[in-house]
């Protein structure tokens, strides 16, 4: 496999920036998310109301990086069924 | 505001608790923290709140907002920020209760005085002070508010609430780490845990036995609770009771409003307009709650 | 009688923001909203496109949504064809270096300048009944010069009494007509330039999903997909070729090759494709926002594929956010993926049943960084603006990288 120095170091960088508090939300997020299961109680949902938590919280930005990456790769789909095709593949 | 002016400040368990007397209630706020400074700063920080919102929106100084705006004899007024982002809270919830809450209906307080005696108004009293009731008849365009000559803006449904979210804002933002309750006059909200990682346990108070004893608890780690009713003011005549609730559209007590209504909400604004909502609903409150996807209490 | 629960919520939510910060509000109490965006894709050397993408989502009913899309593009620049340069001809030699040696010099045919404009438009009809249950009702057409598309889906997702779990099922159907802008497709295998011009090519793609959604804790969305699809009909693409190499030595490939000629690929007739998609939001301590989502693909084509996708969104005061993003992909080649048909191959058996050279089925990885950086302005709308570099290396194909950048703003206006 051809590695790329340039795209790994860009990303080592931007790892430390937003970096060591990126760590550990990931660690809490494993720990908070994916081990800790509770009854969430109508009057709790606030959070996860907020546009920010929906899924696809941005739809033209998703729809266009599906576009891209449609275009360019071979693995299609995952998300959603429907939505138009275009010739690029 | 002086230290004096707290009734009580005492440690209990692992928390502190802080009482006071604000908006004609009695007000407790309960602080999760070791630090005995940190949490009396954070008691007088909610005790100055409180009596900064009542003495703004009070019916009784001439020195404030609702002053000017009620006797403003039909002149239009500028209002702060705050006031325009209740007005508009006010406008919400007159559409959302489909004109059952209406906050120009303090002015039937003329011909009804809820204080347990059996003096009910003629339905000529009722019809002459109803034609300065109705928020279709003002007008509100923010921040500009144009009432009637003799109609009133009476935020009391609405102002211990918010004062109570308010309050846990301002404490939050004070000290983000430490977790509050803070209940006035039994409007509620938690932002938080106690100390020892447990929800505080609150008590429901029983409509029949207001302030002495409890139809249930409920545990709260992070939520807002309030209760309406009708426990202390109602008239009786020839048997019947009249509830202090008033339809703002006929002038007279919703009929079969339950005696008390509590809610548990995210904010103690949500909460207690849920349950005045539902007293406004009268016969159908228990029809009308379980639509809603609320967790409620209530006694008939 | 109907929930009014939300919009009190939300109302409450607005009397108590004002004034402080990371309150964004749910666009839910809103009647419409438009989002309007305008992207730049330029790839180093290769192709530009411009994309201008619309959206308008509006409540007709209490019970029933509807969203319509507009999507317009120009695309021009020039695209690996995946045939090797000077075919034909023994004037380019590879250096034994193990650099590959080839470039692309214009006038040759491993790369294609093309220029394009597609406009697509798609409509959704969302009907809920009972609160629980929502089905989904949708349709979309897209143009452009040498491919058409219509496409039919439906979905269906129901609630759990609840509202912790969420199933949802989708069908839909696309059907293409592929052709080439002079017209046709090529004879496969035939030389390029020379065989008969075939009619357009169709194809229909079937895709179903499957999917749960889940509220895992206060601050988690969990989702899982399962997905299935068909495609079935003309699946070659009708511009790419692929040449046949002689080795200059045939004992030492090092020495590098020759090609000899060039023709149109050919590609199976039906390829089904699978994955599992893994997506998952969270709310940090810290009150940002986390999105990550993983999905593993495979098809008969043999091509086999991870995606990782992560984005961690930073909320200030004032409705402002700051946003990496990090996306990991990498794909096996297909099965018929070759970088060319080696001359002794061909000497011995001919063609192959399939052969393709088109670089989007090499064996890839591609890493994405990119930051989205925005303001919300609660109750009326979302201003952003991302920059992304994604960049592909390829295992075999003559052009082993390929580096895009990619601009993007956007607005979002919400209406009463």
């Amino acid at each position: 496999m051809k590695k790329n120095l340039t795209i790994h170091g860009i990303l080592a960088c931007l790892l430390l920036l937003t970096g060591c508090s990126t760590m550990k939300d990931v660690s809490n997020a494993v720990t908070d998310s994916l081990f800790s299961y509770e009854k969430v109680k109508p009057w709790q949902k606030g959070e996860l109301a907020k546009e920010d938590m929906q899924l696809v919280d941005d739809g033209v930005m998703t729809y266009a990086d599906d576009h891209i990456y449609f275009s360019k790769e071979a693995a299609t789909g995952g998300k959603g069924v429907g939505g138009g095709g275009c010739g690029c593949n | 505001m002086k230290a004096s002016a707290l009734t009580s400040f005492e440690k209990i368990d692992d928390y502190w608790r802080g009482r006071f007397e604000a908006m004609a209630s009695p007000c407790e706020c309960l602080i999760a923290c070791e630090d005995e400074q940190q949490a009396k700063d954070l008691v007088l920080i909610a005790l100055n709140e409180a009596k900064r919102i009542e003495e703004k929106f009070s019916r009784y100084r001439a020195d404030n907002i609702i002053y000017q705006i009620n006797h403003a004899e039909g002149k239009t007024l500028s209002v702060d920020n705050e006031t325009a982002d209740l007005l508009d809270f006010a406008e919400q919830c007159y559409q959302l209760s489909e004109h059952r809450f209406d906050v120009t209906s303090g002015v039937l307080r003329e011909v009804w005085q809820f204080d347990g005696s059996d003096r009910i108004p003629t339905k000529d009293d009722v019809k002459k002070v109803l034609q300065r009731v109705g928020w279709s008849k003002l007008n509100w365009q923010r921040p500009q508010l144009c009432l009637l000559p003799g109609m009133e803006i009476d935020f009391g449904g609405i102002g211990k609430e918010y004062a109570v979210d308010h309050t846990a804002q301002l404490m939050k933002q004070h000290s983000p780490t430490v977790n509050v309750l803070v209940n006035f006059g039994g409007d509620l909200v938690v932002t938080g845990p106690r100390l020892n990682g447990k929800a505080w346990t609150v008590g429901v108070d029983d409509p029949s036995r207001t302030g002495e004893g409890a139809i249930g608890g409920v545990e709260i780690k992070k939520a807002a609770f309030a209760t309406s009713g009708d426990a202390r003011r109602f008239l009786i005549k020839d048997g019947k009771r009249y509830s202090h609730i008033l339809n703002p559209m006929t002038g007279w007590p919703v009929e079969a409003a339950p005696r008390s209504v509590s809610v548990l909400a995210n904010t103690c604004i949500e909460a207690g307009m849920m349950a005045t909502f539902a007293l406004l609903q009268g016969a159908n409150a228990r029809q009308f709650l379980e639509d809603q996807d609320v967790v409620f209490w209530m006694v008939e | 009688m109907k929930s009014i629960q939300k919009k009190l919520a939300l109302a409450s939510c607005t009397l108590l923001s004002h004034g402080l910060p990371n309150t964004v509000q749910a666009a839910e109490g809103e009647d419409w909203a438009v989002d309007g965006s305008l992207l730049h894709y330029a790839e180093e050397d290769r192709i530009t496109v411009n994309k201008f993408i619309g959206t308008l989502v509006t409540n007709v009913s209490e019970a029933d949504k509807v969203k319509v899309d507009l999507v317009y593009d120009t695309m021009s620049g020039s695209t690996p064809s995946g045939a090797l340069d000077g075919a034909g001809s023994f004037a380019t030699i590879s250096t034994p270096s193990g650099a590959g040696g080839f470039s692309a010099s214009s006038g040759s045919t491993s790369v294609a300048d093309f220029e394009d404009t597609r406009l697509g438009v798609s409509v959704d009809w969302e009907h809920t009944k009972k609160r629980v249950h929502r089905i989904n009702y949708g349709s979309s057409i897209s143009v452009e010069k040498d491919f058409t598309s219509f496409g039919l889906n439906t979905n269906y997702a129901q609630d759990t009494s609840s509202r912790i779990v969420t199933y949802s099922a989708g069908i839909a159907a696309t059907f293409d007509s592929v052709r080439r802008s002079t017209g046709g497709t090529p004879e496969p295998f035939a030389e390029y330039g020379q065989g008969l011009t075939l009619e357009e090519g169709a194809r229909v793609t079937w895709d179903t999903i499957f999917g749960v959604t889940r509220v895992l804790n206060r601050r988690t969305l969990g989702q899982i997909n399962f997905s299935t699809g068909l495609n079935d009909g003309y699946l070659t693409d009708p511009y790419k070729l692929i040449s046949r190499t002689v080795l200059l030595d045939p004992l030492d490939p090092s020495q590098g090759f020759d090609e000899t000629a060039t023709y149109y690929e050919n590609r199976p007739s039906s390829r089904q494709r699978s994955s599992v998609y893994m997506s998952m939001s969270h709310t940090t301590r810290n009150d940002n926002v986390m999105h990550l989502s993983y999905r593993y693909y495979w098809d008969d084509w043999d091509v086999i594929s991870n995606t990782l996708d992560y984005r961690l969104k930073f909320r200030y005061e004032g409705g402002f956010f700051i946003e990496p993003h990090f996306r990991y992909y990498d794909q096996t080649a297909a099965n018929f993926y070759m970088f060319s048909i080696p001359q002794e191959t061909f000497l011995l058996t001919g063609f192959p049943e399939y052969a393709s050279a088109d670089y989007r089925l090499d064996q890839t990885e591609s890493t994405t960084v990119g930051i989205n950086i925005g303001k919300t302005f609660p109750g009326e709308g979302k201003l952003r603006v991302r920059i992304e570099q994604v960049e592909w290396t390829y295992e075999n194909s003559l052009f082993d990288t390929n580096k895009a950048l990619v601009v993007q703003l956007s607005y979002k206006k919400l209406f009463e």
